[in-house]
């Protein structure tokens, strides 16, 4: 609790000024152009699965079905969505996202209207198609997917990882 | 207590991660330059007056303007409908405008519906040069709430309006029936009046992609010809063409072969421009190992292509062409992405497409950018551009 106390009042301040900002967000965090840096860094040494996706993309909704399974059995991996939507779309994004019923994770979104810019600076080798997920293994080897990951190389890439019975 | 201690640290690194993000976000909605949800996506014609025609989308209606000046300035925008739509202006999908022969303007554009990934493909047209619209229509007789959507369009010599879209229904009576079927269908309707009645759509292949614009052109006997990205067997991605008009006059070609297998929606469809007597000339964004842009001649009476060649620099994100021909010259635009800036690259052929000139950049912005687009009127060819910090970019093209 001492230390609790001990937090410097200023930050204290910022933090309780921060609430209003974050219930408002609607709980997606938004994405800019150094944010796939800093997810990174904020899960250094822990493998990760980072997904791109849409509400107007049907085959992400498979993909977000199968990645959250994926979490789930292996809950050392961590997950991180990226809704891709403009301001039009994003009033669906988190509806959508909530009935994919996926576990607890950070729910991110494009906040910029130039999201071709912004894919660029996630990736260059990044065209647009969705879904586009990077599987980071501990060490942050990272393999990028369009589409479906293929099975056999899921399953090898799940092999690090001690699942959970279900 | 360490418990909370930790997930106590864990918020504060999380809210020190957030706090400038946010801050930036609200500097940029104070100051930035482009109202929030402004879409970039139009489309472009010009009339044989050299007036050019843009239609838009703007808090819920499309609207049409005219420049006199090659799109410095624009006149007092129409709305053509009367209330309010979710009209699709990302990815793929945009409004699109077309110029008949006798000088009628035509529009469609695609309504987004309750449902996810459904839509209505409405059609709006002009018979007094531009000063009024009819009341939109929907073109399809089938409205159930389910994909008609990534409407395409263009008008024949003859006159006969040509509207062609990605639509579900048989991908729902699949499903009904529980059999398999993979990605859309491809159905078109056309008009031999001006807009006025449409018949009744006619499917032209199954399984088209679900997310891509459809590429659409005319021949000289009035028939049309569409290209687009296909699901083939084992979930390939290639593309697929094929040649219509009352009713389809052919089972749709192959038309690409770069074999990209992927469960994905691309948001990247072809270009099309008609070559001379012999065919066709094709451009398209290809995934994959190889991702980039491809070029390739379609033979006309054979539908056998040419071995596909690249165009674009690697990591430049090449891609979203446009195409224009006249005689034995073609002109290929499409647009990339450099550090600091989104550009139009050109390259030009003076044979057919066989061979080409070096490839050299014609516009360059430093924002937002909209697909490149290619208008030919009498000698001239014209690349537009809407951009959000340069607005509507125009050059014509030479020689």
């Amino acid at each position: 609790m001492k230390q609790m106390l001990s937090l410097p009042a200023g930050l204290v301040a910022v933090l309780l000024g921060l609430l209003p900002a974050m219930a408002q967000g609607a709980d997606f965090l938004p994405f800019r152009g150094d944010s796939r840096a800093a997810i990174e860094q904020a899960h250094a040494g822990r493998a990760m699965i980072l997904t791109f996706w849409s509400v107007d993309c049907a085959y992400c909704m498979e993909d977000l079905a199968l990645l959250g399974e994926i979490v789930r059995r292996h809950p050392q991996i961590a997950l991180v969505t990226v809704n891709t939507d403009d301001d039009n779309g994003a009033v669906n994004a988190a509806k959508v996202l909530d009935k994919a019923g996926l576990p607890a994770h950070a729910r991110w979104r494009f906040a910029t209207q130039d999201s071709d810019r912004l894919r660029y600076q996630i990736d260059r080798k990044w065209y647009g198609e969705l879904p586009r997920s990077y599987f980071y293994d501990k060490q942050h080897r990272v393999k990028a997917v369009s589409g479906k990951p293929d099975s056999a190389w899921l399953h090898g890439w799940l092999q690090e990882f001690q699942a959970v019975r279900p | 207590m360490m418990t909370m201690l930790n997930t106590l640290k864990r918020f504060i690194y999380a809210c020190l991660l957030v706090t400038p993000t946010l801050l930036q976000a609200h500097e940029a909605h104070e100051h930035g330059s482009q109202p929030q949800g402004a879409a970039l996506a139009v489309s472009l014609a010009l009339d044989e007056n050299g007036t050019l025609w843009r239609v838009a989308v703007e808090g819920g209606r499309v609207i049409v303007q005219a420049s006199t000046d090659m799109g410095r300035e624009f006149d007092q925008p129409r709305k053509l409908n009367a209330s309010p739509q979710k009209i699709g202006t990302d990815g793929d999908a945009r409004p699109k405008i077309a110029i008949g022969p006798e000088g009628n303007l035509y529009v469609t554009w695609t309504q987004a519906l309750t449902k996810p990934y459904s839509g209505h493909i409405w059609f709006s047209a002009s018979t007094d040069g531009g000063r009024t619209f009819s009341t939109p229509v929907i073109v399809h007789r089938d409205r159930a709430e389910i994909t008609h959507r990534f409407d395409a369009l263009t008008v024949a010599s003859n006159g006969r309006i040509y509207v062609a879209w990605v639509d579900k229904r048989d991908l729902h009576a699949a499903q009904a029936n529980k059999q398999a079927y993979a990605g859309a269908a491809i159905y078109y309707a056309y008009s031999d009046d001006g807009g006025l009645t449409f018949k009744e759509e006619q499917k032209l292949a199954d399984s088209s992609c679900e997310c891509c614009r459809i590429a659409l052109a005319t021949d000289s006997d009035g028939h049309a010809v569409a290209l687009w990205r296909h699901v083939f067997d084992g979930g390939v991605r290639d593309h697929a063409i094929a040649r219509f008009s009352g009713q389809p006059l052919m089972e749709a070609k192959r038309a690409s072969f770069g074999n990209w297998k992927v469960d994905a929606c691309p948001h990247h469809g072809p270009a099309l421009a008609r070559g001379g007597d012999w065919g066709w000339h094709m451009a398209w964004f290809d995934g994959g190992e190889k991702a980039g842009l491809y070029y390739a001649r379609m033979d006309g009476e054979a539908w056998v292509s040419s071995p596909a060649r690249r165009f674009g620099l690697p990591e430049q994100q090449a891609g979203h062409p446009a195409l224009a021909s006249r005689g034995e010259q073609v002109w290929l635009v499409w647009r990339a992405l450099t550090a600091q800036s989104a550009i139009v690259m050109l390259a030009y052929s003076d044979d057919g497409g066989r061979s080409w000139q070096d490839a050299v950049q014609v516009a360059e912005t430093g924002g937002r950018a909209d697909h490149p687009q290619l208008l030919t009127q009498g000698d001239a060819v014209w690349l537009v551009w809407n951009t959000a910090n340069d607005g509507l970019v125009s050059r014509r093209l030479l020689p």
